[in-house]
């Protein structure tokens, strides 16, 4: 593709930005050649094709209309609630927080003792109907663990079980 | 982008920036969403991340709009968030562990449907460019923008996007000249 084109000339006409005496000129060119025809057809062919393909290409894409609403519906709620969408919300499970929980006292009153302390108050806190501690007794376990810890090490050290307990999120049911 | 579709988007874009709310900022999701979510599928993500990823790039859009200093380069800063995103995903994905990953043929027979992208004529012309040509061919191919938003979505010169059209069409008239015509 040369004939006294340059190829930075050849791209502006493909582009539609070259001068127009420049574009008459090329014009009439490739109304005379055939390999500088055939060479610019097929540009114009691939540029249909890819377009056609793009076309084909993004409808395959898509997701089904129903999936698409429920995403963006769930979506838009989520941003707008100022949850980071996606996420799910920090939780722990009742072992976590148990571990947590120990962690926290052992300093404080030491292994035995914060052992102890666990112990009691999840007796105090579960019935057997409950099948032990779960979410739905967490709160009542921490308050009791607080009080028990409270008599031991003070009342500083339960009010801090207490609030560290209660500001745990537990999951389940 | 037929001028109508094209004034249309541009309504709900300016109504959004102008007056962020739960109710433009839906309106705008409406719009964008299918945009997102065919950019990363036609990238590779399957349908789950792909709407993750859509999330995350809505989520900073939303947070991010007042930073939009130009209403009219709402959609190559949109496409750049979207790239940021995907790059970072790729980082993450490298970093873990390998799992053992189901060959494209077995997810199907699971009842995954396979990425359309994968088993395209596409997705065939893609494979024989170049990285940097392929990124912009699918920017301007899929995704449908014009020259100088996918120059300002990469950050290079317009001229450069036109360049590596001009030679990626080249490219692949030369490859695929006999099968496409």
């Amino acid at each position: 593709m040369h004939h006294d084109i340059s190829e930075q000339e050849w791209l502006d006409y493909v582009s539609g930005v070259l001068a127009p005496a420049r574009a008459a000129f090329i014009r009439s060119h490739a109304a005379t050649c055939v390999k500088c025809a055939r060479t610019l057809g097929s540009f114009a062919e691939w540029h249909d094709l890819m377009m056609q393909e793009g076309s084909r290409l993004r409808s395959a894409l898509e997701l089904p209309s129903d999936e698409m609403e429920s995403f963006i519906a769930d979506s838009v709620e989520a941003i707008c609630a100022g949850e980071r969408p996606g996420s799910r919300s920090w939780s722990w499970s009742v072992a976590e927080g148990l571990f947590f929980m120990r962690v926290l006292m052992e300093p404080i009153c030491g292994a035995g003792t914060a052992r102890a302390s666990i112990k009691l108050a999840v007796e105090r806190s579960t019935t057997r109907s409950e099948g032990g501690l779960c979410r739905r007794n967490w709160q009542l376990f921490v308050a009791n663990l607080s009080e028990v810890v409270a008599s031991i090490c003070g009342l500083a050290a339960g009010s801090l079980v207490k609030h560290a307990g209660a500001s745990l999120a537990i999951a389940g049911a | 982008m037929p001028a109508e579709s094209a004034s249309r988007n541009h309504e709900v874009i300016e109504r959004f920036l102008g007056a962020p709310s739960e109710d433009s900022f839906s309106s705008l999701f409406h719009l964008v969403a299918p945009w997102m979510v065919g950019y990363f599928r036609a990238r590779g993500c399957d349908v789950e991340m792909a709407k993750d990823l859509t999330q995350e790039v809505m989520l900073s859009v939303y947070k991010a709009s007042h930073a939009l200093r130009s209403r009219d380069r709402f959609r190559p800063w949109l496409y750049r968030i979207a790239q940021n995103v995907l790059l970072r995903h790729f980082r993450d994905e490298s970093r873990r562990v390998p799992t053992v990953r189901l060959n494209a043929e077995a997810e199907e027979a699971c009842g995954r449907p396979q990425n359309p992208y994968l088993r395209s004529q596409f997705s065939e012309w893609m494979a024989s460019l170049n990285p940097d040509e392929r990124q912009i061919m699918l920017l301007r191919y899929v995704d449908e923008l014009e020259h100088h938003e996918i120059a300002a979505v990469l950050e290079i010169p317009i001229g450069t996007v036109q360049w590596k059209i001009f030679h990626s069409k080249k490219k692949l008239a030369a490859r695929f000249a006999t099968e496409a015509t």
